[in-house]
């Protein structure tokens, strides 16, 4: 069986500023279709994505399609989120995170960096 | 030759980074490297038929590098007919095996 291939996305800014978030997501769920293993790792102000209950006016909301996503991503291909816990703390954010979201550390990180095939930073 | 994908977000308007990818982009290409860009969000506002958009058209030309342009955020944007020659518009699934398939990839 030849092993999967596995895309690390790393985010940094929040939902709703700009639609970097959404890209993300339309490429993970194109990674999905495709066969392909995803990693979101969420850093500084996008650790705020997988906050349970948000409600914004007249965005879709972003926490709804992030949970799918990993959702989905517990059968083959996989998608596995870490929020980092410095940032998740730092914004009260640790305790609300969406289901599938795991608190973790830039250790996990730099692990994903060398297992996957391709890390992209969207900033 | 390394394949190098640039995937450019921002339009031309506000911030000086489609100018800093291009200029990289150029300089890549001088070096060996085989080119891509990949304009996304307001990044397709780059390939609008204007100043920067010629530029886009020349270095396409003239260098050889391939620019193509996310569906979505074109068909969002309403400038699908206003776009330079020869840009390709694709859905993100492409970009997926851009990015899979590519050298390095560097998002703007």
């Amino acid at each position: 069986m030849t092993e999967r291939r596995q895309l690390t996305l790393v985010s940094i800014n929040g939902p709703y500023r700009d639609e970097a978030i959404f890209t993300m997501m339309r490429l993970a769920h194109a990674a999905k279709e495709n066969g392909v293993d995803v990693n979101f790792f969420n850093y500084l102000d996008s650790t705020v994505m997988g906050h349970r209950d948000q409600a914004p006016k007249e965005f879709p909301t972003i926490e709804t399609i992030y949970a799918n996503i990993i959702k989905k991503g517990l059968k083959n291909p996989k998608a596995d989120a870490i929020a980092c816990i410095k940032c998740t703390d730092a914004r009260g954010v640790t305790k609300y995170q969406t289901e599938g979201v795991i608190i973790g550390g830039l250790y996990d990180l730099a692990e994903w960096i060398s297992e996957s095939d391709k890390t992209i930073l969207l900033g | 030759m390394a394949k190098l994908l640039m995937i450019m977000s921002k339009d031309p308007f506000t911030t000086e980074t489609p100018d800093l990818a291009l200029n990289i982009g150029c300089n890549a290409v001088s070096k060996g490297n085989d080119v891509s860009f990949y304009l996304v969000e307001d990044g397709v506002t780059a390939a609008r038929d204007h100043e920067f958009g010629k530029r886009l058209a020349a270095v396409q030309k003239e260098l050889g590098i391939k620019i193509y342009a996310d569906d979505r955020a074109v068909a969002s944007r309403g400038i699908g007919d206003r776009l330079i020659e020869g840009v390709e518009v694709r859905e993100i699934g492409m970009l997926l095996d851009f990015i899979m398939d590519s050298d390095r990839v560097v998002w703007f």
